[in-house]
């Protein structure tokens, strides 16, 4: 075995092909035919108490109607986390994109002969449209933006939380296409003295009414500037959205956490009072603090003051090379990956190769916009054999950095702590 | 070509997305001088005040034929002018259903046959439960936590301490509206999850290297006649001899039926005076042995919640006892049912689609 060429593999392959079917079962011989029907366990689908380690979570690939093969974390109601390979590209595959819904029982059919966005509440005129109003009576725009699970990475946590228990997947950046939140409004005409903006889709839940688990309602305070660069988006990458990521129209909130992406949005309500439903009073609240960390203890105790999520704060990922790559010293290698961040353009990216000793800038890819992933790449030549830890940190233009303190809530919500990954690099000779 | 791997993974969708030109995205401040990405004319007359309220007519050209199943506008339920607004989403919403499959044969999924119509669907959603660890009380597991969620949200969740166990399940309870919960049943739950699924418990890979027919939820069991051989309880005994259908009714139906029969209006079906609990004896029988899940409707009113199947949990004794118990309860007034109809019923595969259309009104 000293020649340094061994293309074996190839070289049967290529036999096995001409040989044919019959070819095949000669060529697998005796071993093969042996074998015996023998069942596999199934690969685990939880990790902890301690964090998960990987860069995604853990669960079979499972693809539901309209969609790639994604990772099943929960069949019902679906969370299906988007394989890491997806994020070479700052744009996701809307059949890729991942898919979280709260309430198990969301429509299977829309007849568009019907189904209308109503605008009411607190308005002059209760309106309602038809997609095809949507499509004709309105100028359209388009936005690139990040829609992010407010608990991706939950499973990062310590100690953990419950919930869904996301890698890093439970996020993705398309182009969204669809007609301006404020446009909608203007032809309702929202009356003095409203205080939200309430939105709901069709989704329901098998809990009693009135409860959490009945229905999904989420709102946003009317002088909120985000409402100004929301929209309500009929298509996604130049597609109508699948099914379960919200066909015909889903709510489009730039830099917010997808909780408020009301998915088959169909109703838009003026409030004249905050909503008080379990969504807005009760779920999806982060510490009182930029960061939205506290502690266990402090939870205990009782003393920490919450507020409902918003922006999303920075965050940056390692996408290639993953940990199946041994890397020989001394070759040029690129480490690619993406950053976003809800509260302001990523600025700046930084990588370090000694676990972040030191960090040396990365090189910034193409803008395609504030809320869109920023593609990033840095170009690094191990010159040691050994085992390297990567981390990536990114800054926006608030000025914020990611830092290596773990964030901490009781919902396992905002992680953005910096990540890690392990590159070995082996003697070249 | 700062991705060049990526060429052959990418779909059509983000090339169209990079094909987007850059102007076309929102900029707060500068929205309003973003043009149209498409050439449509924008329709001059807008939505008219003097008929709102009242659903435009279809802007659809398509087929005049409206299918059976339309999401209904909730006329005035939907949107309101007195705020607080807690209008419910339209009932008539024709929901996804969760199939359940082995993995294997669902990674690619078929798609629907397309009409031209205003109609757009999705076929069923892939359910591939993993089995929970068996122990006791892990059928209340299965026929309480099933109602709003598969068990997967159990099994794939790390190792909780029993304390935190005990606030998820009462958070379900008192906020997501389990309310068909008892305390009683809260706490046996509790002491399932505590001794199953804690830090201490559970060993890693526990319950997803069990084999996989053991211990199936109740939805993947009901599918195979397998399950028989592994199922829980005592192979069905031959008649109701000795099993108090009160009882397997207190212990397994009232959670959600109520003590009464009456139901949850809108969440759960009475069973007094429900003519399916009272019509053809092997519909029902099917009805517990496999679950229904869909649109249906109750003396009118209309109801959309998943029921757990009980193959795998109670024997054909139990079902026959308690079948027969609620056929002639609460005024209802219908016949005994015997084991060998509930076990024939076992022996014959349905389906969810037919156990929806078989089911009589």
């Amino acid at each position: 075995m000293n020649d340094p060429v061994v293309p074996l593999p190839l070289t049967r392959r290529a036999t096995l092909t001409l040989l044919g079917s019959t070819g095949v079962a000669l060529a697998l011989g005796r071993n093969a035919l042996a074998q015996r029907a023998v069942q596999t366990p199934d690969a685990p689908i939880f990790s902890g108490p301690t964090a998960l380690e990987g860069w995604n979570g853990l669960g079979p690939l499972i693809a539901l109607p309209q969609k790639v093969p994604l990772i099943r974390l929960v069949d019902r109601p679906p969370l299906y986390e988007t394989p890491r390979a997806y994020f070479q590209s700052p744009f996701t595959p809307a059949s890729a994109f991942f898919i979280r819904s709260n309430l198990a029982l969301f429509p299977a059919s829309i007849d568009l002969t019907t189904w209308r966005l109503k605008l009411g509440g607190h308005v002059e005129t209760a309106v309602d449209f038809s997609l095809a109003q949507l499509l004709r009576e309105f100028e359209p725009v388009s936005v690139n933006a990040v829609l992010q699970c407010t608990g991706n990475s939950r499973a990062r946590f310590q100690p953990r939380r419950p919930g869904g228990q996301w890698g890093n997947g439970a996020m993705g950046c398309a182009t969204w296409t669809g007609v301006r939140l404020r446009d909608l409004l203007k032809k309702a005409g929202v009356k003095a003295g409203g205080v939200q903006i309430q939105f709901q889709g069709l989704d329901k839940g098998a809990g009693a009414p009135g409860s959490g688990g009945a229905e999904y309602k989420k709102s946003l305070n009317l002088d909120d500037p985000v409402l100004d660069r929301c929209i309500v988006a009929y298509a996604m990458n130049g597609q109508p959205l699948p099914l379960v990521n919200g066909f015909p129209v889903r709510l489009v909130v730039p830099g917010y956490f997808a909780t408020y992406w009301m998915k088959t949005l169909s109703f838009i309500r003026v409030l004249t009072e905050k909503d008080s439903n379990f969504w807005m009073a009760t779920a999806y609240l982060q510490p009182d603090n930029l960061k939205g960390t506290t502690t266990p203890q402090a939870v205990k105790e009782k003393s920490v003051k919450f507020r409902p999520v918003s922006s999303m704060p920075v965050r940056s990922f390692i996408v290639t090379p993953d940990e199946t790559l041994k890397v020989p010293a001394g070759l040029p290698m690129s480490i690619q990956g993406l950053a976003l961040s809800g509260r302001g353009a990523v600025t700046k990216v930084e990588v370090s190769t000694d676990s972040g000793k030191t960090w040396k800038d990365a090189k910034l890819g193409e803008d395609h916009g504030e809320y869109a992933f920023r593609p990033w790449s840095f170009a690094w030549t191990p010159r040691q054999a050994g085992t390297y830890t990567v981390a990536v940190r990114a800054t926006d233009a608030s000025g914020a950095v990611q830092t290596d303190t773990a964030i901490w809530n009781p919902s396992g919500y905002l992680w953005n702590t910096i990540e890690r990954q392990k590159i070995v690099v082996g003697q070249a000779g | 070509m700062k991705y060049p791997v990526l060429w052959g993974l990418l779909f059509p969708a983000v090339v169209v997305a990079l094909a987007i030109p850059l102007s076309n995205v929102i900029i707060p401040g500068v929205a309003a001088a973003t043009p149209a990405t498409t050439a449509t004319l924008p329709v001059t007359a807008p939505p008219q005040a003097t008929t709102a309220g009242v659903p435009p007519q279809p802007a659809s050209t398509a087929s005049p034929s409206k299918p059976a199943v339309a999401v209904q506008a909730a006329p005035a339920a939907a949107v309101r002018t007195t705020p607080p607004i807690v209008a419910a989403a339209p009932d008539q919403v024709q929901t996804v259903q969760y199939v359940d499959q082995s993995r294997r044969v669902i990674d690619q999924v078929t798609a629907p046959a397309y009409t031209t119509d205003a109609s757009y669907s999705i076929g069923s959603l892939t359910q591939d439960t993993p089995a929970l660890v068996e122990g006791a009380h892990v059928d209340l597991v299965r026929a309480n936590c099933s109602v709003c969620h598969a068990t997967t949200f159990i099994s794939s969740q790390p190792p909780l301490p029993g304390s935190l166990w005990h606030d998820e399940v009462y958070k379900m309870k008192l906020k997501y509206g389990a309310t068909f919960i008892s305390n009683e049943t809260a706490d046996q739950i509790i002491a399932y999850l505590s001794a199953h699924y804690t830090p201490e418990t559970h060993a890693s890979g526990t319950a997803s290297t069990a084999p996989s027919a053991a211990g199936s939820s109740p939805t993947t069991a009901a599918k195979t006649n397998t399950v028989k051989t592994t199922a829980a309880p005592a192979t069905p005994a031959a008649s109701t001899a000795g099993v108090d259908g009160a009882a397997v009714y207190t212990a397994n139906c009232a959670s959600c039926h109520g003590v009464a029969g009456a139901g949850v209006p809108g969440a759960f079906p009475p069973l007094a005076g429900n003519p399916a609990v009272t019509g053809d004896g092997k519909y029902v029988a099917d009805v517990l042995i496999n679950g229904l899940q869909g649109q249906i409707a109750v003396n009118g009113q209309p109801y959309n919640g998943v029921m757990p199947a009980w193959a795998a949990q109670l024997s054909d004794a139990q079902i026959a006892a308690v079948l027969t118990h609620i056929r002639s309860q609460w005024g209802n007034q219908g016949a005994a049912i015997s084991a060998d109809t509930v076990n024939a019923e076992r022996a014959r595969p349905t389906t969810a689609a037919q156990r929806l259309t078989e089911r009589p009104h």
